[in-house]
Order: structure tokens, then C-alpha cells, then sequence
């Protein structure tokens, strides 16, 4: 352990498929509470530098901090019990359990549980706990998703596109509940397309491109800056990169 | 609707109803029915059979119906089981019920051996565990080991033949393998379990050391299986080595399984039951239709009833209970 003051360090993380370089030396630091957005074109990288850090896929090479231990090929059960914990593109609840027994389960396996009454009023589940899985809208299955994640006490979540398909007022209300997830220190690698939702959660950017890093800063710059537009906006292939 | 507390009572209360009692009827009901069976049924070998199935299926329910792996190679763990407890016997003179445990064990150690299997998934899995099966059996009926196992002659076990008591052995493992499923199905071990069914990557983010608890269900599965060949070999008395390595105990205890429900206590029980009835009544009735009925039977399984007996029952339950809604 050291006195670093960072929370998440990730160092120079390389993934290959094969013969193709799906991420490429990418490093980002983050500290208890922030919020980080992470953007690109599809296919730039992001859900597999999720992956990476959350321990599916094994790193060609870089290293994974956590609090200053090395996590790096952890295996996800240990990475998830150690703090780090994500969302998915797509839900992914227990289809045979209730709402309340998908966060049980992370309860169970917790090594500080917290209660589930309070987790399932965070994500504003409180009233579905008994219901199942096929009688939630993609957007509280998300939620449910986000739930599981917080039954783990976690230090750091990845919150992969929450905001794609929700209405203006839904977009709003879980912009707030990250806010909120913030304030209580848990920092937020945010991954979305949305600029506008973006903007309401997080103050800065990293942006992907072909697995590389192609801008970190403050989302307003990202906005104006040249590189970023051309990826964007310029029909750059991404898998020809 | 209940409030969450008020689920946690009513989960509570109901989870301490159901770990009593319901349990206590599906493992009562089965055995009790064994019980007084013989006094209507005479062929005792029969049923004994039949009561080696039903554990066989509970068996399979547990590593299928709850962590989605089809076992084909399930086979291995019964006639490793076979053996075990039959050498045990013959060598060093152990009591059979002393043995058919010890058989268990070797069943479990098995298991814990092909425990590298689990980084297959699906087909491949099933495939893996059939050839590790093939492959136990290509080693114990090896003349070459005659001297441990009596190689491709078998064992003959005709000293410790006790009708009666492999009979009660069979209904006690029976009633061991229903309280198992029993267990796991109301655990905390059992949500589990289903989690990591619906979706492995997702219950190790959700902190589930998946390869721990999956593994803890194998074992779990392969002592039945090898205690269930255990009371095969005492039970039959003589017996050679492709009798207890018989893909087609895996192929029925599955069928069983499935024709009953897996993820359910009851299904395996009233699913091996009644189609080893319909297998044994067809088999001496009609042999020459044979294959044609018994395949015809899991043709129309598949197609009208893919969930099981329990889960035709539950949808049609549940219609009924919507329609009920809808009138009033």
C-alpha cells in the first residue's frame, strides 16, 4: 500500500484479441468521489477497457491499482469484493430471481453488505422488490444492474451507458442518482454516448479512439477539440485503426 | 403490496416454513411410498433400480437444474461409486452401507479430479464430461490393472448380497439426495447457485467466487451418483465393468430429470418414477416398440412440456390464476 491519495490507477493497460489490439497503453487515474466520462466512437474501446479493469479479459500488459494494491488479472469475484464494480450495456439481472433476490445475492457475497432495503431505495427499486425480472422496463433493469453493484459497498463503478434509451425525465432523475452516489465518495467512470447527460454528471473526459487515448480533460475542451471532432464527426474508422 | 420489511418477514417466515416442512413432505412421501411399494411390488431389484434413479436424477437436478451444466458424463461417478465401494468390500471387508459411503467419497474425489472440466462451457462441457467417463472406464476395465480392479471381468460382490438392505440403502439415499436438493433449492448457496445460472460473469461482479460454488455442487452431485452406483453394484451383486459405465444411466437420470422438472424438489422424484415405469412396463410388454415409444414419449416432452411435468403444471396454474383474476 502507499499514501496515494488516488483511488484508481490504471497504468498503460495493452488488451489483445488475437492479433488485434483492442486497447492500447491507456492510463487514467481517478479519486474517491469523481466522476469520469468515457467517450468514443463504437468499437474505440470502452466497454473493453471495462472489462479489463473489472477482470474479464487479462491485460497484455499494463497494471490495474487499487488504492495502491495491484489488482491486475484478479480474478472479477475478487476485483468486485476489493471495491471495483460496473454496470452493462446491456442488463444483465438473474431472470429467476425477484428484484430483492438479485441484490441478495450481492449481499451474500459482500464483505460489507449494506442493507438492501437502503440499496434498492437508491436506485429507486424500493417498491418492485418482490416483483420479477420480466416486469421491469430496460431502464430499472439498469437500475437493478446499479443495485447489485452498490450491495457491494463499492469504491468505483463503471456505469456502462445507464442513460441509452431513456426519456428526457428519466435521463434526468439518473443523472441525479449519480450525483448523489458522488456525494457519498463513490467515484464513477462514466461510459456514454450522450454529451448532454454527460455534462450533467461529469466535469471531464477521456477519449477513446481505436484503443488509444486520444484526449483527457475537462468535457468542454473535449467538445472543441480538433482530434475529437474528427473522430466523431470526420467518419474516421475505428477498425481500420 | 408488502413492504420490503414485511418481505423479509414474509420470506423469512416463509423460507423457515419451507426448510421444515416441505422438504419433510417431498422426502417423506417418496420414501414412505417405496416402503409400503414392496409389499405391492414383489421384484424388490426393480424398485431398488427405480430408488437409485430417483437419486441419480436429484443428482443431476442439482448440478443442472442449478448451475445450467448437463453432466453426461455423470456415468464416471456411478461406477467409480461401483468400485469404490466394491473393492472396498472384497478387499478389506468393510459392511456394505460402511462401503456404499466410502463409495460416495470416491464419487466426490472423482469429481474433484475432473474439477478442470469446468472451464468448458455447454456442449463442450457435456462432451468433456463424457470423455473423461469413457476414459475411467477404459482404465478400470484395463486387464492390465486385473489385479486392482479385476480388470474387464467385474466384481463379483455375491458374499455381501443382501436384497433388503440395499433396498433400505436405496430409499435412505433417496431421502439423502431429495433433503440435498431440499437444501440447496432454500439457501443462500441456492440463490446462488441460480445466479450463476442465469449468468456467470455477472454473478462474479456480483463478489460470487463462481468456480467455488460450482464446484461445491459437483461434488455434491458426484457422491450421490456415487453412492447411487455403490448401491447398484451391492444391489446386483455380480457385476462387469460396462454395466456401471453405461452412458445410458446419464442419458435416463437426465431424461428423468427433465421429463419431471429440474430446479424443483419434486420434479426428479415424479419424473424418474414414472417414466422408469413406462420404461420397464414398455420393456417387457412391447420390447419390439421399444425405441419407437420411449422416443416418441421425449419427442412430445420436448414439444409440449420443455420446462418439465412441474413446469406444464405451473403454466397451467398460472393461466388459471389469471383468468380467475380476470372474472373477478
Amino acid at each position: 500500500m502507499t499514501d496515494s491519495p488516488v483511488l484508481l490507477r490504471i497504468e498503460n493497460l495493452t488488451t489483445v484479441f488475437g492479433g488485434l489490439k483492442a486497447l492500447s497503453e491507456v492510463s487514467l487515474e481517478i479519486n474517491p468521489g469523481q466522476a469520469i466520462g468515457l467517450v468514443g466512437p463504437n468499437g474505440s474501446g470502452k466497454t473493453t477497457l471495462v472489462n479489463t479493469v473489472c477482470g474479464l479479459y487479462r491485460p497484455a500488459s499494463g497494471r490495474v491499482i487499487l488504492e495502491g494494491t495491484d489488482i491486475t488479472g484478479h480474478r472479477p469475484h475478487s476485483i468486485a469484493r476489493a471495491g471495483i464494480n460496473r454496470t452493462f450495456q446491456i442488463p444483465k439481472p438473474f431472470k429467476d430471481l425477484s428484484v430483492y433476490e438479485n441484490v441478495k445475492v450481492s449481499s451474500i457475497h459482500s464483505r460489507n453488505p449494506a442493507p438492501i432495503e437502503e440499496v434498492l431505495a437508491r436506485v429507486n427499486l424500493r417498491e418492485f422488490a418482490n416483483h420479477p425480472i420480466s416486469e421491469l422496463t430496460a431502464s430499472q433493469q439498469k437500475r437493478l444492474d446499479l443495485a447489485r453493484a452498490l450491495a457491494l459497498e463499492p469504491k468505483i463503478i463503471f456505469v456502462d451507458e445507464l442513460a441509452a434509451g431513456l426519456t428526457p425525465g428519466e435521463l434526468h432523475e439518473v443523472a441525479e442518482m449519480l450525483k448523489q452516489f458522488q456525494a457519498f465518495g463513490i467515484a464513477m467512470i462514466v461510459v456514454e454516448h450522450l454529451m448532454g447527460f454527460l455534462e450533467q454528471v461529469v466535469a471531464s473526459v477521456l477519449v477513446l479512439s481505436a484503443g488509444r487515448t486520444i484526449f483527457t480533460g475537462a468535457l468542454r475542451n473535449a467538445l472543441a477539440d480538433e482530434e475529437v471532432k474528427r473522430v466523431f464527426l470526420g467518419g474516421e474508422s475505428d477498425a481500420g485503426n | 403490496m408488502p413492504s420490503i420489511t414485511e418481505i423479509d418477514t414474509i420470506q423469512s417466515t416463509d423460507s423457515k416454513m419451507k426448510k421444515l416442512v416441505g422438504p419433510a413432505i417431498a422426502t417423506l412421501v417418496p420414501v414412505i411410498g417405496f416402503a409400503l411399494a414392496i409389499h405391492v411390488y414383489s421384484n424388490e431389484l426393480l424398485l431398488t433400480y427405480m430408488a437409485i434413479y430417483v437419486a441419480l436424477a436429484q443428482g443431476v437436478n442439482i448440478m443442472y437444474g442449478f448451475t445450467g451444466y448437463l453432466p453426461f458424463g455423470y456415468f464416471g461417478f456411478f461406477g467409480i461409486g461401483a468400485y469404490v465401494s466394491g473393492l472396498v468390500m472384497l478387499d478389506y471387508n468393510f459392511p456394505p452401507v460402511l462401503a456404499v459411503v466410502i463409495g460416495g467419497v470416491g464419487g466426490a474425489l472423482v469429481g474433484a479430479i475432473l474439477l478442470p472440466l469446468f472451464r468448458l462451457r455447454g456442449a463442450y462441457f457435456a462432451i468433456g464430461t463424457l470423455a473423461a467417463s469413457e476414459a475411467i472406464y477404459t482404465i478400470v476395465a484395463n486387464p492390465s490393472l486385473q489385479s486392482v480392479t479385476n480388470g474387464p471381468y467385474g466384481l463379483n460382490l455375491a458374499n455381501y448380497y443382501s436384497s433388503g438392505m440395499a433396498y433400505g440403502s436405496a430409499i435412505a439415499l433417496v431421502a439423502i439426495s431429495i433433503i440435498a436438493v431440499s437444501y440447496v433449492r432454500g439457501s443462500r448457496f441456492g440463490l446462488t447457485l441460480k445466479a450463476i445460472r442465469d449468468d456467470p460473469y455477472s454473478a462474479s461482479m456480483a463478489g460470487v467466487n463462481v468456480p467455488r460454488q460450482r464446484f461445491y455442487a459437483w461434488l455434491i452431485s458426484a457422491a450421490i451418483a456415487g453412492m447411487a452406483g455403490s448401491i447398484f453394484g451391492w444391489a446386483t451383486s455380480v457385476f462387469y465393468p460396462q454395466a456401471v459405465f453405461d452412458s445410458s444411466l446419464s442419458v435416463l437420470a437426465i431424461v428423468f430429470a427433465l421429463f419431471g422438472g429440474v430446479g424443483s424438489v419434486w420434479g426428479p422424484t415424479i419424473g424418474a418414477i414414472l417414466l422408469y415405469s413406462v420404461y420397464n412396463a414398455i420393456g417387457i410388454s412391447n420390447p419390439q416398440y421399444f425405441q419407437l415409444i420411449y422416443g416418441a414419449v421425449i419427442v412430445l416432452l420436448v414439444l409440449f412440456a420443455p420446462r418439465g411435468l412441474l413446469g406444464f403444471w405451473n403454466f397451467i396454474a398460472q393461466k388459471l390464476s389469471s383468468k380467475r383474476k380476470k372474472n373477478d
